[in-house]
């Protein structure tokens, strides 16, 4: 198929709100749209309403320094997740807070947390 | 002689997380990629044996190929595979918060060990599905993050409300056997 023959699709809803909020917080957020529409995941609408809904109360604190959210399976794994990659500055409270962080993705409705998972980095 | 105890690895970790060492004569990051690698192997380790000690009890009727490849899995080449596998699908069948926190810690983890084990670069990756990204063994947040992800395996295996991992290999024998035919079909 010859690229000018391809078919734009409208972006989902939540997609275009989370592409929003990447913009509201270029830098901070940054939000992989590419891997998010060609991975199949349940109630991806879902996941991805509940991350936008979340993620400006983490993105507003300074010690979060860059919140990554792509899609894909982990090595060895067996089903895509949501990923989220969070980045915090290196502090005495940084594990704390990125604890707060993965509980709150991980305990939410099990449509929605079955297919997350976080990795935490500090920097 | 008994058998050993991988709860002996974390153990080690413990001990070598809490050396003051300002000295430089090991160094940090040696100590805490270490560290590292004692955690992860303590919290595979013991999630093998509960499954393979659960998994024994189990009748004839329920024990198909699928089973009983499984069984060897869990020996064979890449056992570590097979465990987070089985969490995978487990945290699909079973709506408990432990089991999606033990599955998250164990990808984070295993990724993490082989960083620091195989990454020599003063700033290692770790894999991520779509990429990776840099971890500084030297940070000691590193070492907080690997026992808080140890801790959430160890919950699972020694909760004090006797609804731990043994218990539900126990009590759902039959979304047990089935998550392992998911799992195997899926690594197959």
């Amino acid at each position: 198929m010859k690229e000018s023959d391809r078919i734009e699709l409208p972006l989902p809803r939540e997609m275009v709100l989370l592409s929003g909020l990447q913009e509201e917080w270029t830098g901070k957020l940054k939000v992989d749209l590419e891997s998010l529409l060609e991975t199949q995941i349940p109630h991806k609408e879902l996941i991805i309403g509940y991350l936008r809904r979340i993620l400006p109360e983490w993105l507003n604190k300074p010690k979060v320094r860059e919140i990554k959210v792509t899609a894909g399976t982990p090595e060895g794994g067996i089903n895509p997740h949501v990923v989220i990659i969070a980045k915090f500055r290196d502090s005495e409270e940084a594990v704390d807070l990125s604890e707060e962080f993965e509980y709150q993705l991980l305990s939410a409705d099990p449509k929605v947390s079955n297919r997350i998972l976080v990795y935490s980095l500090f920097e | 002689m008994p058998d050993f105890d991988p709860k002996g690895f974390k153990l080690v970790g413990d001990y070598l997380s809490s050396l003051n060492d300002d000295s430089g004569a090991i160094p940090r990051d040696a100590i805490n990629r270490t560290v590292v690698g004692r955690y992860y192997y303590s919290a595979f380790l013991q999630l093998r044996e509960v499954l393979k000690k659960g998994l024994e009890k189990y009748p004839q009727s329920l024990r198909d190929e699928n089973f009983n490849d499984f069984i060897l899995a869990l020996e064979g080449k890449n056992p570590h595979a097979v465990i987070i596998a089985f969490l995978e699908v487990l945290k699909e069948e079973i709506n408990d918060v432990r089991i999606r926190q033990a599955h998250n810690s164990m990808v984070y983890l295993r990724e993490l060990r082989n960083a620091a084990d195989y990454d020599l670069r003063e700033k290692p990756e770790i894999k991520t599905p779509r990429g990776s990204e840099k971890v500084n063994f030297s940070s000691q947040s590193y070492v907080q993050k690997v026992q808080r992800k140890y801790s959430f395996v160890e919950n699972l295996l020694d909760d004090d409300g006797g609804d731990k991992l043994g218990d539900i290999i126990r009590v759902h024998k039959n979304t047990v056997v089935d998550c392992i035919k998911r799992a195997l079909r899926k690594l197959r």
